[in-house]
């Protein structure tokens, strides 16, 4: 018991010597890289996902999602600006080479229709005909209930496209 | 004992004094960034603004700007040149509209491409309250110009870079 006790204390209130000091250092360098460049977290500011990702809600982009394999359709994904600070968490639903249009609020893909499962209610989307650029992915939010002029969606490069909420 | 202890005093010294340096030493890095948080907050709004502050703060932001600016804003189908005598009345004009403006810069990153000349790339938002009461909400990937005239950096042009292409 008395040795139990020691080791809880050793534990909560460790002595602090070198080894120590070097053991916070080394957890204080590895979480920095681990939440700086793999798992990135981040508030959802805004209502373009929503009902899926709402104002307020709390997330990690996880950088190394499409480290083998490119976005594909109806993959949330975070997209850059200049760097991470500040970033777009769209749905890609259309891949390179694919013709997207939207008829009457329904997504249609090289002149088929396509169910958007994510997609609740109806709405009145018209988007002409358009191919998705060689490299490029497209992306929308999920709340289509916005008038389309002030919803921010398009093709954007896969360079720019980051990674993917956890959840 | 006594040249441990002078040379741990040395050794302190020194590194007192490389801290001093970095510390007190501005590289045109530095200046640059400087100059974005003085466009931020010159272009900040508060809702009591009284109107001889706004004067100031337009013509604070025209003393920024070189003697030309261009402005380049595709996706709004912008592209236009501003003297610089001409930058104060349209930032006054423009501020007008809101009555209240918050700006923030993120992810600023430097380029010198030839002496006196930076490239800068970030991110720009921009949140503001219309004096109709309407929020606006806007980011953009920013590409700003600057160049070094007598020793001050001014903004040469700025162009939005379009993330998503509909």
């Amino acid at each position: 018991m008395p040795e139990m006790n020691a080791a809880i204390r050793n534990f909560l209130l460790p002595e602090i010597n070198r080894n120590f000091l070097i053991r916070v250092a080394l957890v204080a360098v590895l979480a920095y890289i681990f939440f700086k460049y793999l798992l990135i977290p981040f508030r959802v500011s805004g209502y373009s996902m929503a009902p899926t990702y709402n104002n307020g809600d709390v997330n990690f982009c996880w950088t190394l999602r499409f480290m083998f394999s490119p976005p594909e359709r109806f993959d949330a994904v975070t997209v850059r600006y200049a760097g991470t600070r500040v970033m777009l968490l769209k749905r890609v639903i259309a891949i390179e080479g694919e013709t997207l249009e939207f008829r009457k609020g329904r997504l249609f893909i090289n002149g088929k229709e396509v169910e958007e499962p994510h997609i609740k209610g109806q709405y009145n989307w018209e988007l002409p005909p358009r191919t998705v650029k060689p490299h490029h992915v497209y992306v929308a939010g999920d709340n289509r209930h916005v008038p389309m002029e002030t919803h921010d969606f398009g093709q954007t490069d896969l360079n720019r496209v980051i990674g993917a909420p956890v959840w | 004992m006594v040249n441990q202890k002078n040379i741990l005093i040395v050794s302190l010294i020194c590194f007192a004094c490389v801290i001093a340096f970095f510390w007190l030493h501005e590289s045109d890095e530095d200046k640059i960034k400087k100059r974005f948080d003085e466009l931020a907050e010159e272009t900040a709004k508060a809702t009591d603004e009284k109107e001889l502050a706004a004067v100031i703060k337009a013509k604070k932001i025209s003393e920024l700007c070189a003697d030309s600016f261009q402005v380049d804003f595709p996706s709004y189908s912008i592209s236009r040149k501003f003297m610089r005598n001409d930058i104060s009345a349209q930032i006054l004009a423009a501020r007008a509209r809101y009555s209240a403006i918050s700006v923030n810069f993120y992810d600023i990153s430097i380029d010198f491409p030839e002496e006196g000349i930076a490239d800068v790339t970030l991110t720009g938002s921009v949140e503001a309250a219309l004096t109709s009461g309407e929020s606006v909400r806007e980011i953009h990937e920013l590409r700003c110009r600057l160049e070094k005239i007598e020793k001050d950096w001014l903004f040469a042009a700025i162009e939005g870079v379009d993330v998503l292409d509909k």
